[in-house]
C-alpha cells in the first residue's frame, strides 16, 4: 500500500461515499442532527462498516500516510496543539500522555502496548459503541498512529463481549486493514510495524479503570492496583501502555490529516473539539449527539432533544454516569466541559446526559446509581466495597420514610470518606450523585424524612387515590389484584388505602387520569 | 532524606524507596494497617493507613506511597483519624465481633486498631448474612465472618506457595474470599502449609484438628487430668525460639527452659525433646541416601527429603511419580511417636495405650502426617495422638494462669531429652541437609571434617545449592545437594531435574518459606508492620546460636542414639529400625 493506491481507491469510492452521505443529511434534515457538529461520528451511520475502501474514501488513512512521514515527536506535538482530552472521563490531555508513554520507553528502552479502551459501562452511554460499530477503521488508524508516535508494535482493542457487532465489525476491520498493508509489517512501505489484537471483557464496569483493565487483558481478576506506577510507565504486562478511550482515538485520523486546527478551533478554553453525549432520559429526541464542548444544557436539552415531552417540567441533568452528579434547572445556561462540570460536583465522563423531570425523585436517582456501583464495584477495597452498601442502606432507610436528620449528615460524611479513601476512580466517584443530589436537592431529602415524596416516586411514601374527575367507568375494578378499588358501573368508585398495595396498574387505565398518585 | 510528620521534621536515613508507612514506624508513628505485610507486596486493600500528605487532594494509603524529600505528612489529624475510624468501622459492621471467644483475640490486628481507633462497631447496619463455617479441610478452618477481604491469603498461596487454591470469588460486596467454584478448602489440592493462617489479619483462617471431638484442646486437658493416662510432650526445634513471641517477648528470644518448665506446670508428666528424634531422622536418612546414591532405576536420581508434611501432600498429589524418590525415613515427629510407644514404654513398663503422646509443633498441617494412612508403626495404636501448635500452646498457658516470662528454666527430661545441634537446626531451612551431611560426611564415609559449618546452606534465599567436596557419586562428581522453602521454589526445583536442566543428589523440601521458624502455626507477631520472613530470620540466626554453643553438635555423636540403637533398634536402616522408622508413601487425590 502506498499513498498513490490510498488515492486511487479515494477517487474510484468516493462518489458512491458522496451519494450515502447526500442521502444521509436529506433524511435527516431536523434540528436535532442540524444543530449537532458531527466530527468523531462523521461516519456513523453513513459509510459501510465492513469496506475499507469507503472509510479511505472519507480521507481515511491519510492520517496515517501524514504521520508516518514526520517524526514521532511531531506527531505528539499536532496531537499536543490540537487540546485533545481524553474522552474517557477525566480529561487528561492526550498529548501529555502519549508523550510520557514515549519517554518511558526511551528511558527503559523496552517495548511499550497501544491499549484501545472500549469497555464502555456507563448506563446509556453507547458512544464507543457507535463508533466501534459504524467507524471501526478511525480506531484503528488512530492506533496505529499512536503505536508510531510512542513506540508500540502492539496493540489491544478491549472490547465488552456485550457488544457483538462492534466485536465483528473491529475484527473485520483489522483483517481488512492487515490485508491493505494498513497492519502488520512495513506499514505503507515504511520502517514502521504494528499490530493490533481484541480482547473480550467479560462486562465488569470496573474493567474500564485502567489498572483493571490492564490485569483483565493479562488475564487475571479485573482488579485496579494502586498508582503510581502508572500505566505509562509499568502497565501492561509490565511495559509502558498508552490506554486511550474509543472516541479520544477516533478523533485522532482527521486531527493528523488536517492539522491540529480541526479539532481546536471549535470548543471552548483548555476544552477543545466536540463531545458525544448519549442524550437520554425524559426527553422528546433522545439519542448519541455530538456538540461542540462549552455548549449549555439548554441548547442541548431544548435545540437538540426538543425539550421534554407530556408538558412536564425539567427538574435536573444527570451527567457521568454513576460517577457523576446532577445538576438542578436552574443552572442550565451552565456551559459543558470538562472543568465546569466538575466545580458543580458532576463530572463530564463519558458522556451520559440523563434527563429528568418533575416525576423524578431524586433520593430515587441517587439510589438507582450507588446500586450501580455497589453491583459493579470489584471488592478490592473497603470503603468502595463496603461503604457504598452502607450509602445504599441509609438511602433505602430515607425512601422508607424512616430515616432521621442525623442520616442526612451520615450520608454526607460516609460519602466524602469513599471519595477519599477508595483505591480506585470508582469508588472515588461514586458518591458523586449522592453529594451532588443532597447539595442542590437537599429540601427533597428533607421531605422524605418527614415522610413524602415530592415526586411521588417512593412507594412507601405515595398513596393512590380516585379523584373527582372519575366517569365511574368501573375499568379499574377487575384491573387490580387486590381489590381495593370498590364500586359498581355508574356507581361511585373508591379505593381503600388500607388494602393497596401500589401497584400502579390502575392508573394506565383509566381514560380521564382520574386515578392519581398522591404524595403522604 | 527529611520528612515532616504530623508538625515535626525528621531525617530519614537509608530512605530509598521507603513508604511512608516504613518511614513513620522507624520514628515511631504508628499507623495501623491491616493488609500490608512486607513479604508480600502492595495489596492496598484495606485502605487503614490512609494518611494526609500535603499537596494530594485525598488522603492515600501510607502503604503504597515512597517518600520524598520534603514530604509534609499528617497521621494524626481529625481528618484522619476520622476516615480510619470510619474504614474500620466499615469492616466491622460485618464483621462476626466473637472477640472473647476467638482465637486471635489477643494478636488480631483488625481488633487492635479498631481498639486504638475507639471505633462503634454498632456505627453501620449489618448488610451480611452469617454463613456456615468451612470445615471440610481437616486441618484448615475457614470462616468468612471473620473475613476482611485484604487479600493476603490468595496472595500467599499465588506467589510464595503456587498452590493458588484460595481466590477472591463474585464481586462488589458479595465478593468472597475462598475456593474456586465456592467449593470447600477441603475438595481442592490444598496442602495446609498453613502460610494463609500465618498471613491472615483476623481469624477468618485458622489452624483446625481433625480429631472425632470439635475441642481437642479440651481433650488435652481431660488427658492431663486423667491420672491413668501417661501424656508426654515433645517440643519440635524451632518452638523454642517463637513461643515467647506469644508473651510479649522479641522475635527470635531462646525460651527453651521457659517453655520446659510451662509445660511441666501445665501437667504434663514428661517433657522431651524432639530433637532428638531428629538425630535418628538423620542417622536413618543418612544412611538411607548413601545407600540409594548409586542405584537409582528410575530417570530421576534424586533423594528428596520427607519431613514436611506440607511438601510431602504437595508432592503426593502433583508429582505422584515423584514416590520413588521420596526418602522413606519418617519425619522427627513420626519417629518420636514410634519410639515413645515401644522403646519408652517398655522402659517405663507402661502400656503403649496408656501413653498419650503430644507434639509441640510450628505448623499447621503436622497434625495431618500424624493423621495419615499407615504411617504409624503398629496398626492398632496412633504413633502420635495430638498435635499441638505453638498458638495453641500459647493459649493454654494463659488460660492456665502461668506467668511465663517470669518462669525459671527447666530441663528436659531423661531418657528421650538429650539431642544435638545437629537435630536443633532442623527448625530453619538448609538445617536437615547441613545435619544430613555432617553425618554422612564423617560417620558413614568416615572422612573427619574440619569445618562442620555449611554457610551455603544457610540463609533465606529459597533456592540454595551446595557442592560438597568430601562426598562423591560413583562417575566421581561432588555430591550436590539442594535446599528448598516455599513450594513455589519447590516447584522450580522439580521442573529443573524433571527437564534434566540440573542434577541434585539430595534436595531438602520445606513448604513454608525459610522453613520451621516461619510455620504456619508459628505466633502471629503484632509487630506494627507485618513481617513474617523478619521473624523467622530472627528465631533462625538463634537456632544457629544454640548449635554453635551446642558440645554436641553431630547426631550420630549423641550417647542416647547410641544407646537406643544398641538397646534396641540394631543399626540404622536394619530391620528393626525399617519396621519402626520408615513408612512408604502413596499418591493422594487432588479434589475430594
Amino acid at each position: 500500500m502506498t499513498k498513490k493506491k490510498l488515492e486511487e481507491i479515494k477517487d474510484k469510492y468516493s462518489s458512491i461515499v458522496d451519494d450515502k452521505w447526500t442521502q444521509w443529511s436529506q433524511k435527516n434534515d431536523t434540528p436535532f442532527f442540524n444543530n449537532q457538529v458531527r466530527k468523531v461520528l462523521r461516519n456513523v451511520d453513513i459509510i459501510d462498516p465492513l469496506s475499507i475502501h469507503e472509510y479511505i474514501a472519507t480521507d481515511g488513512y491519510f492520517g496515517l500516510e501524514k504521520s508516518l512521514k514526520i517524526t514521532p515527536e511531531k506527531v505528539i506535538e499536532i496531537v499536543q496543539k490540537s487540546g485533545m482530552r481524553g474522552r474517557g472521563g477525566a480529561g487528561f490531555p492526550t498529548g501529555k500522555k502519549w508523550q510520557f508513554v514515549r519517554e518511558s520507553v526511551q528511558n527503559s528502552g523496552t517495548e511499550a502496548y497501544v491499549v484501545c479502551n472500549a469497555d464502555e459501562g456507563d448506563p446509556g452511554a453507547f458512544m464507543d459503541r457507535a463508533i466501534l460499530e459504524n467507524d471501526p477503521h478511525s480506531v484503528i488508524e488512530a492506533m496505529t498512529i499512536a503505536g508510531y508516535a510512542v513506540g508500540a508494535t502492539k496493540g489491544y482493542v478491549y472490547v465488552r463481549a456485550e457488544y457483538p457487532i462492534a466485536v465483528k465489525n473491529i475484527r473485520h476491520a483489522i483483517t481488512a486493514a492487515r490485508k491493505y498493508g494498513l497492519l502488520g509489517e512495513n506499514i505503507l512501505g515504511k520502517d514502521f510495524s504494528f499490530d493490533l489484537e481484541v480482547r473480550l471483557g467479560a462486562g465488569a464496569f470496573v474493567c474500564g479503570e485502567e489498572t483493571a483493565l490492564i490485569a483483565s487483558i493479562e488475564g487475571k481478576r479485573g482488579e485496579p492496583t494502586p498508582r503510581p506506577p502508572f500505566p505509562s510507565t509499568k502497565g501492561l504486562y509490565g511495559k509502558p501502555t498508552l490506554i486511550n478511550n474509543v472516541e479520544t482515538f477516533s478523533a485522532i485520523p482527521m486531527i493528523m490529516f488536517k492539522g491540529p486546527t480541526y479539532w481546536n478551533k471549535i470548543g471552548s478554553k483548555n476544552n477543545a473539539g466536540t463531545k458525544v453525549f448519549a442524550l437520554a432520559g425524559n426527553i422528546a429526541n433522545a439519542g448519541l449527539v455530538e456538540v461542540p464542548m462549552g455548549i449549555t444544557i439548554n441548547e442541548i436539552i431544548n435545540d437538540i432533544g426538543g425539550g421534554v415531552p407530556n408538558g412536564k417540567k425539567v427538574k435536573a441533568v444527570q451527567t457521568g454516569g454513576p460517577s457523576g452528579g446532577c445538576i438542578p434547572a436552574n443552572m442550565f445556561d451552565l456551559k459543558i466541559d470538562f472543568d465546569s462540570l466538575q466545580r458543580v460536583g458532576s463530572i463530564l465522563g463519558s458522556g451520559g446526559l440523563v434527563v429528568m423531570d418533575e416525576t423524578n425523585c431524586m433520593v430515587d436517582v441517587a439510589k438507582f446509581f450507588i446500586q450501580f456501583s455497589v453491583d459493579e464495584s470489584c471488592g478490592k477495597c473497603t470503603p468502595c466495597r463496603i461503604g457504598n452498601k452502607k450509602l445504599l442502606g441509609i438511602l433505602d432507610k430515607i425512601s422508607l420514610g424512616n430515616a432521621k436528620m442525623k442520616d442526612l449528615v451520615e450520608l454526607e460524611n460516609l460519602s466524602k470518606i469513599i471519595i477519599n479513601t477508595s483505591l480506585c476512580g470508582l469508588g472515588m466517584s461514586s458518591p458523586n450523585p449522592v453529594l451532588s443530589t443532597l447539595k442542590h436537592f437537599r429540601k427533597e431529602y428533607v421531605e422524605h424524612i418527614k415522610g413524602h415524596c415530592p415526586a411521588a416516586a417512593c412507594k412507601k411514601l405515595v398513596t393512590y387515590e380516585i379523584n373527582e374527575k372519575c366517569i365511574n367507568c368501573n375499568r379499574c375494578v377487575p384491573v387490580c389484584p387486590v381489590n381495593a378499588i370498590k364500586g359498581e358501573l355508574k356507581e361511585d368508585h373508591f379505593l381503600d388505602k388500607e388494602i393497596c398495595v401500589k401497584c400502579g396498574k390502575c392508573a394506565p387505565i383509566c381514560p380521564v387520569n382520574a386515578i392519581i398518585k398522591v404524595s403522604k | 532524606m527529611k520528612i515532616n510528620v504530623n508538625g515535626n521534621e525528621y531525617e530519614i536515613k537509608g530512605a530509598s524507596g521507603k513508604t511512608v508507612l516504613e518511614a513513620c514506624a522507624d520514628i515511631g508513628v504508628n499507623i495501623p494497617n491491616l493488609c500490608y505485610s512486607k513479604n508480600l507486596g502492595l495489596l492496598s486493600s484495606c485502605r487503614a493507613c490512609v494518611v494526609e500528605i500535603e499537596g494530594r487532594w485525598n488522603l492515600v494509603p501510607a502503604c503504597g506511597v515512597n517518600i520524598a524529600d520534603g514530604m509534609i505528612i499528617k497521621t494524626n489529624s481529625p481528618r484522619v483519624l476520622d476516615a480510619r475510624k470510619t474504614v474500620l468501622e466499615l469492616l466491622l459492621s460485618d464483621h462476626e465481633l466473637d472477640c472473647l471467644k476467638c482465637s486471635r483475640t489477643s494478636d488480631c490486628r483488625l481488633k487492635k486498631a479498631s481498639e486504638d481507633a475507639q471505633c462503634d462497631a454498632k456505627r453501620f447496619a449489618r448488610d451480611k448474612e452469617f454463613v456456615t463455617v468451612d470445615q471440610k479441610n481437616d486441618y484448615i478452618r475457614r470462616n468468612p465472618n471473620k473475613c476482611i477481604m485484604c487479600g493476603r491469603c490468595v496472595k500467599v498461596c499465588a506467589i510464595h506457595q503456587q498452590v493458588d487454591v484460595l481466590a477472591v470469588n463474585g464481586r462488589g460486596f458479595e465478593s468472597t474470599v475462598g475456593v474456586a467454584w465456592d467449593k470447600e478448602l477441603g475438595s481442592v489440592p490444598c496442602i495446609t502449609c498453613g502460610q494463609c493462617v500465618a498471613n491472615c489479619p483476623t481469624a477468618a483462617l485458622e489452624e483446625a484438628q481433625a480429631t472425632n471431638r470439635h475441642d481437642h484442646l479440651q481433650l488435652l486437658k481431660e488427658k492431663i487430668a486423667d491420672d491413668k493416662t501417661h501424656v508426654i510432650i515433645a517440643t519440635a526445634p524451632s518452638t523454642r525460639v517463637a513461643i515467647g513471641e506469644g508473651f510479649g517477648m522479641k522475635s527470635g528470644t531462646n525460651v527453651q527452659g521457659k517453655m520446659v518448665t510451662a509445660l511441666k506446670k501445665l501437667g504434663f508428666d514428661r517433657i522431651f525433646d524432639l530433637n532428638l528424634a531428629a538425630d535418628f531422622t538423620i542417622m536413618e536418612e543418612g544412611v538411607e541416601f548413601i545407600s540409594k546414591l548409586d542405584n537409582w532405576e528410575g530417570e530421576v536420581k534424586t533423594l528428596f527429603t520427607s519431613c514436611c508434611p506440607g511438601w510431602i501432600n504437595y508432592v503426593t498429589m502433583m508429582h505422584p511419580d515423584l514416590i520413588p524418590n521420596i526418602s522413606t525415613t519418617k519425619s522427627p515427629q513420626q519417629i518420636f511417636g514410634a519410639l515413645a510407644k515401644t522403646y519408652y514404654a517398655d522402659k517405663i513398663d507402661i502400656e503403649p495405650k496408656n501413653i498419650f503422646m503430644v507434639m509441640l509443633m510450628p505448623c499447621v498441617t503436622k497434625s495431618s502426617e500424624a493423621n495419615r494412612k499407615g504411617i504409624d508403626a503398629n496398626s492398632r495404636i496412633k504413633d502420635v495422638d495430638m498435635v499441638v501448635t505453638v498458638r495453641e500452646m500459647i493459649r493454654l498457658i494463659k488460660e492456665s494462669g502461668i506467668d511465663f516470662k517470669n518462669l525459671d528454666d527447666g530441663k528436659y527430661d531423661d531418657p528421650m531429652g538429650l539431642s544435638s545441634g545437629a537435630g536443633l537446626i532442623f527448625g530453619t531451612t538448609g538445617g536437615v541437609t547441613e545435619a544430613a551431611l555432617r553425618t554422612v560426611c564423617e560417620h558413614i564415609m568416615g572422612k573427619k571434617m574440619e569445618n562442620i559449618e555449611f554457610h551455603d546452606l544457610r540463609g533465606e534465599k529459597g533456592i540454595k545449592v551446595a557442592n560438597v567436596r568430601d562426598l562423591k557419586d560413583k562417575n566421581g562428581n561432588n555430591i550436590r545437594a539442594a535446599v528448598v522453602s516455599g513450594i513455589t521454589n519447590a516447584e522450580r526445583v522439580i521442573q529443573d531435574i524433571k527437564s534434566g536442566y540440573e542434577h541434585y543428589h539430595y534436595v531438602e523440601v520445606m513448604a513454608c518459606p525459610g522453613g520451621c521458624v516461619n510455620g504456619g502455626a508459628m505466633p502471629a507477631h503484632d509487630a506494627i508492620i507485618q513481617d513474617n520472613f523478619g521473624n523467622a530470620r530472627n528465631r533462625s540466626k538463634t537456632i544457629y546460636n544454640m548449635d554453635q554453643y551446642n558440645n554436641l553438635r553431630r547426631s550420630h555423636e549423641n550417647p542416647v542414639v547410641k544407646q537406643i540403637y544398641d538397646e534396641f533398634l540394631g543399626k540404622p536402616n536394619g530391620k528393626k529400625a525399617h519396621e519402626l522408622l520408615h513408612t512408604t508413601h502413596t499418591p493422594r487425590k487432588k479434589y475430594n
